[in-house]
């Protein structure tokens, strides 16, 4: 009797607790929830927001073996918060949206001039969202630049998102912006976070513009010379001040920054040739060791000396020439220096006086000069950045062209 | 009929190994342990047992340490994924998608675009279909015993597939599942855990990881309060005993110098201390 | 029934259990709150005060043989006495272990469990614990030591996972919020070291008596290194001028690993290994409140009593309205609470014994 007792007690409860979780297993079945792969933020006409978001059809691979490029589907929402566009996409779908797969946040410059922090606070108290989510401001619209986000090499869209930043370390010319390290830096006194700058390509541009610059180092998204059958691009960085967009930097910038910040795995710089006139050089240069920081405070304004190490490759080889001759490439070597020198001081003297945000992270290196927290609050180092000088050092060592030494 | 008045099964464990095998028999009472045989049974009963031995072949010893020791970490990992790997893959699928990457996710996903049945109907449908083959395939006789092993593969793998009664990636798990069992040497052991996976496919179900993780801190409870005659079950990891070969890898056998100090035995020492004498003695 | 035996080891993973269980809440967060970027220095400075202190018990404990503090509490002050300690201690026990478990099922709830009321959440992990119980006394311990180093294995994992994304100028400023914060107001952080309310009660279990003052330094410089540990993943990572809370710090820092593109998002698996290591926590905090009670009482089945005990943890986890009130409890009521009867309370008892027995001496 006892045992009955106890078996029927013990299958009451079974029941109770499956029928208890049942909301939360039946809401969160693979088959209930529609993915999205991108998110867009625009201005609307009205005082919302137009909110784009992307998703992908994936048929099965056919038997044959051959797996069709897979469309993807963007749909719009008017309304004026994250919550309520997904509410009403939820409606619209049927299925119910999960954030948890979404690579890639994009957002108008229109957006981000107004600040963005509510957008950003919102998406990281999400528990769906992945801090490895890229954020990128284009230049047009959200919606237009997610609409052209078209996988020409992949079958899915979201196997490129995943790469594109990925070509920062072999580039330079874009660099790997995720919203959690956006957030961290939102949150933090001593710098300032910046996204991925993007656009539209020439062929896909709907307004010309004035593209004057000959280096192909010194283009920004939009303004490229590329191209090809996806129309959007990436190229160049955003930079904020808080949450307000401030600026824009260049390829060449973008690159600058990530030596600062230690990112930068290898490059290309185009450098004039020391032996011809008119005649330019690529070298593939690549960091030896990490930059190093030093940080003085000088009549209360920050001295702040940068070291870079390089070895390069020389790639562009021409006829009747001796690539390993020594001197030769000492000359070469202090022509990358002076043009490297040159080009971070101007970076940095721009992030200074033009944009007065510390994106560096050179505040973190600061801190080690104060003793406590309240001394470096009250030394206020955003304000004081702007009165920062630089001391930029490159010893950079070009070695050898790369299979062919001699023409 | 002899064995069955010794034997007595505590959630499914039983406290005695039986074996047909001699040289497994004396190889258990060289370390000490005791064997029951009895007249008119083929079978010899070893007694104290613990969890380590139902893991243990008795052709270990006759390898090379190195290759039994890896022969060891696959009967582990196929004990681990008989008992969890369907009740993950439906926690996964139920709870956790942001583990999967996404193109596994998309892929999924396209292949159970036609299928009616949610996840754990499907996975349950399956694993049953799967024992009734493994038990069908006991009792066929051996002129028809090949075709059940092309039927069953064909009728669950290709046409159940193509019928889009069942998605492929589910095949592949319970395929995964039921190989991994097929790795654990004792056949009753094994037979407890496919026995107690339906519970963590439940589990899973119901709660996710939420839920398998309480179902798993259950388990190792029930296992750590099982003893074999006075012997607990999960000796020497849990109470720790720190003394020579107690453990669940080989040593090379110029190393293996004592017996198993939870047994008790009468002489703890098997081997001298250096017990190949002969290898220096030329010099 | 005999009374079973505890191994060193086991021991000290007992106390363990409390610090991993209170760490993947909001500890490693309220102590960076309160000392800032001296974080670090100051659990090295703490993890000496307390190592001190577990050797000071220790040595309090030695002139009682295989006392516990209710026996002593009996020896100094009576009966009475005994029972207002023993209370005093089951009340301590009961409490903190149903907070930590409402506090945790919040969270479980808010991240994977909207749709489902926050007391079935509780009623599993209890269930579990009650069953785990039942089963033995010894069932929990060695069930402690099979999953707690998978769980310290899961925190290290965490760090050696994240640390290209570390910052250690993140350190400085080396005082923090100044010398008094750190090492005065700071001392105060001493609360983490919760996990030494064990060594109260451990004695007359130990196999090994002699190892009691191994047990407690290994304890507290075991504890004391698991915090460094825990503070830096979340002081290198995230902004230490930080002025939001997250609910589980551990968690967040966890969504951070990535390898490549195709392993990223593993903090599910790393709950797992937390609710586990929860679980027996629970289980461990609910058999010692038994036992503190089957020694007031001087019960001999405590069978029937583990199904009260565990209904009175779901009574008291349900009583806080909302996550609001038993954030509250756990970040500043707990810490304090801890300190007045571990440090204060426990040790005067200690302390005022051996005087007694001197003079009696």
């Amino acid at each position: 009797m006892k045992y009955t007792f106890k078996r029927i007690f013990v299958l009451t409860i079974i029941v109770l607790l499956l029928v208890a979780f049942s909301g939360s297993y039946k809401s969160l079945s693979i088959d209930k929830l529609a993915y999205v792969v991108a998110i867009g933020i625009d201005k609307s006409s009205s005082q919302g927001y137009n909110f784009s978001f992307q998703f992908t059809n994936v048929t099965s691979n056919s038997e044959s073996g051959t797996a069709e490029k897979s469309p993807s589907i963007v749909n719009n929402v008017e309304a004026n918060s994250i919550g309520s566009a997904i509410n009403l996409m939820n409606s619209y779908i049927g299925k119910r949206i999960n954030l948890s797969h979404c690579k890639v946040i994009v957002i108008s410059e229109e957006v981000a001039s107004e600040g963005i922090s509510k957008h950003i606070y919102t998406l990281m108290n999400d528990t769906q969202i992945r801090p490895s989510a890229n954020i990128v401001v284009s230049k047009c619209t959200a919606k237009y630049y997610i609409q052209n986000s078209k996988p020409i090499l992949e079958n899915l869209i979201t196997k490129y998102y995943d790469i594109f930043d990925y070509s920062s370390n072999f580039t330079g010319y874009s660099s790997d912006a995720t919203i959690g390290d956006f957030l961290n830096k939102l949150e933090c006194d001593t710098c300032n976070p910046v996204a991925i700058l993007g656009g539209m390509n020439t062929e896909n541009i709907f307004y010309p513009t004035d593209i004057t610059e000959n280096q192909s180092s010194s283009v920004k998204a939009n303004e490229s010379t590329i191209s090809g059958k996806r129309g959007s691009e990436n190229i160049g960085l955003a930079v904020f001040r808080d949450d307000k967009l401030v600026g824009e930097l260049n390829a060449f910038e973008c690159l600058s920054y990530l030596n600062m910040t230690n990112k930068a795995k290898g490059f290309f710089i185009t450098i004039p040739d020391p032996e011809s006139e008119n005649s330019y050089l690529d070298i593939y240069m690549s960091p030896t060791n990490p930059t190093k920081i030093s940080i003085k405070i000088t009549n209360g304004s920050p001295y702040i000396k940068v070291n870079c190490y390089f070895s390069g490759r020389i790639y562009s080889v021409d006829s009747n020439r001796q690539y390993l001759d020594k001197n030769k490439l000492e000359a070469i070597s202090d022509i990358c220096d002076s043009y490297l020198e040159s080009a971070f001081s101007d970076y940095l003297y721009k992030t200074s006086k033009e944009f007065k945000v510390d994106i560096n992270e050179f505040g973190k290196y600061a801190l080690s000069l104060f003793l406590t927290t309240n001394d470096f609050n009250n030394y206020n180092w955003n304000e004081n950045y702007k009165n920062a000088f630089f001391d930029v050092k490159i010893d950079s060592m070009v070695e050898s062209s790369i299979l062919l030494t001699e023409t | 009929m002899n064995n069955l008045f010794l034997k007595k099964m505590n959630f499914g464990i039983p406290e005695t190994m039986s074996t047909e095998r001699p040289d497994k028999a004396c190889e258990f009472l060289m370390e000490g342990r005791v064997i029951i045989i009895v007249n008119g049974s083929p079978y010899a009963i070893i007694l104290p047992i613990t969890l380590i031995d139902y893991m243990t072949s008795p052709e270990d010893k006759n390898l090379k340490t190195n290759f039994a020791n890896f022969l060891r970490m696959l009967r582990f990992i196929g004990a681990f994924l008989t008992l969890l790997l369907p009740g993950l893959y439906v926690a996964i699928t139920s709870f956790h998608e942001e583990i999967l990457p996404t193109e596994l996710l998309f892929s999924i996903l396209a292949s159970r675009e036609n299928v009616p049945f949610p996840v754990i109907f499907e996975i349950l449908i399956m694993e049953i279909s799967f024992e009734l083959i493994r038990e069908a395939g006991l009792r066929v006789p051996s002129p028809v015993g090949p075709t059940i092993g092309i039927v069953g593969a064909l009728v669950l793998g290709q046409a159940a597939v193509s019928a889009d009664i069942v998605s492929p990636i589910l095949i592949i798990i319970v395929a995964i599942t039921g190989i991994a069992s097929f790795t654990i040497p004792d056949f009753i052991f094994g037979f407890h855990l496919r026995y107690f996976r339906f519970a963590f496919i439940l589990l899973g179900y119901m709660a996710g990881f939420l839920g398998i993780g309480i179902g798993l801190f259950v388990y190792l409870s029930v296992l750590c309060s099982l003893n074999s005659f006075g012997v607990p079950l999960t000796v020497p990891i849990a109470p720790k005993i720190k003394t020579e070969e107690n453990g669940y890898f080989l040593s090379p056998i110029w190393k293996r110098e004592h017996r198993a100090s939870y047994i008790s035995s009468k002489k703890p020492n098997s081997q001298e201390n250096i017990s190949m004498k002969w290898k220096n003695s030329y010099k | 029934m005999s009374r079973s035996k505890i191994g060193t080891t086991e021991a000290v993973l007992i106390i363990l259990t409390v610090i991993i269980s209170h760490s993947i809440l909001s500890l490693p967060r309220d102590l960076i709150v309160r000392t800032k970027s001296a974080t670090i220095l100051n659990i090295i400075f703490i993890t000496i005060i307390c190592t001190l202190l577990a050797l000071l018990i220790a040595k309090l404990f030695k002139k009682f043989g295989n006392a516990d503090i209710l026996d002593i509490s009996e020896y100094l002050g009576g009966k009475l006495f005994k029972q207002i300690v023993g209370a005093i201690f089951i009340f301590y026990y009961m409490v903190s272990s149903a907070i930590l478990l409402r506090n945790f099922c919040e969270a479980l709830g808010l991240v994977y469990f909207q749709m489902t009321p926050i007391i079935f959440l509780i009623l599993l992990f209890v269930i579990g614990s009650c069953i785990s119980n039942r089963l033995g006394f010894n069932v929990s311990l060695k069930v402690n030591l099979l999953i707690l180093p998978i769980a310290l294995v899961s925190i290290v994992f965490i760090f050696i996972a994240n640390f290209k994304s570390f910052d250690i100028q993140k350190i400085f400023p080396i005082l923090g919020g100044g010398f008094k914060d750190t090492f005065v107001t700071g001392l105060l952080n001493i609360s983490a070291f919760e996990g030494l309310k064990y060594l109260y009660f451990i004695p007359p279990y130990l196999k090994e008596p002699e190892k009691y003052k191994k047990i407690s330094v290994l304890s507290a410089i075991l504890t004391g290194t698991y915090l460094i540990l825990c503070v830096s993943i979340i002081l290198f990572i995230f902004p230490s001028f930080f002025t939001t809370n997250e609910i589980m710090p551990l968690y967040s820092a966890a969504r951070y690993i990535s390898f490549g593109n195709f392993l990223q998002r593993l903090e599910s698996i790393f709950m797992m290994v937390w609710i586990l290591s929860f679980i027996s926590y629970l289980t461990i905090a609910t058999k010692f409140a038994i036992s503190i009670f089957q020694k007031m009482t001087n019960i001999k089945n405590t069978k029937e009593i583990i199904n009260v005990f565990g209904l009175l943890t779901i009574a008291i986890s349900m009583f806080p309205k909302n996550l609001a009130v038993s954030t509250f409890w756990e970040t500043k009521i707990y810490s304090y609470f801890s300190i007045a009867i571990i440090f204060v309370f426990g040790i005067s008892i200690l302390i005022l014994a051996n005087i007694k027995k001197r003079k009696n001496l």
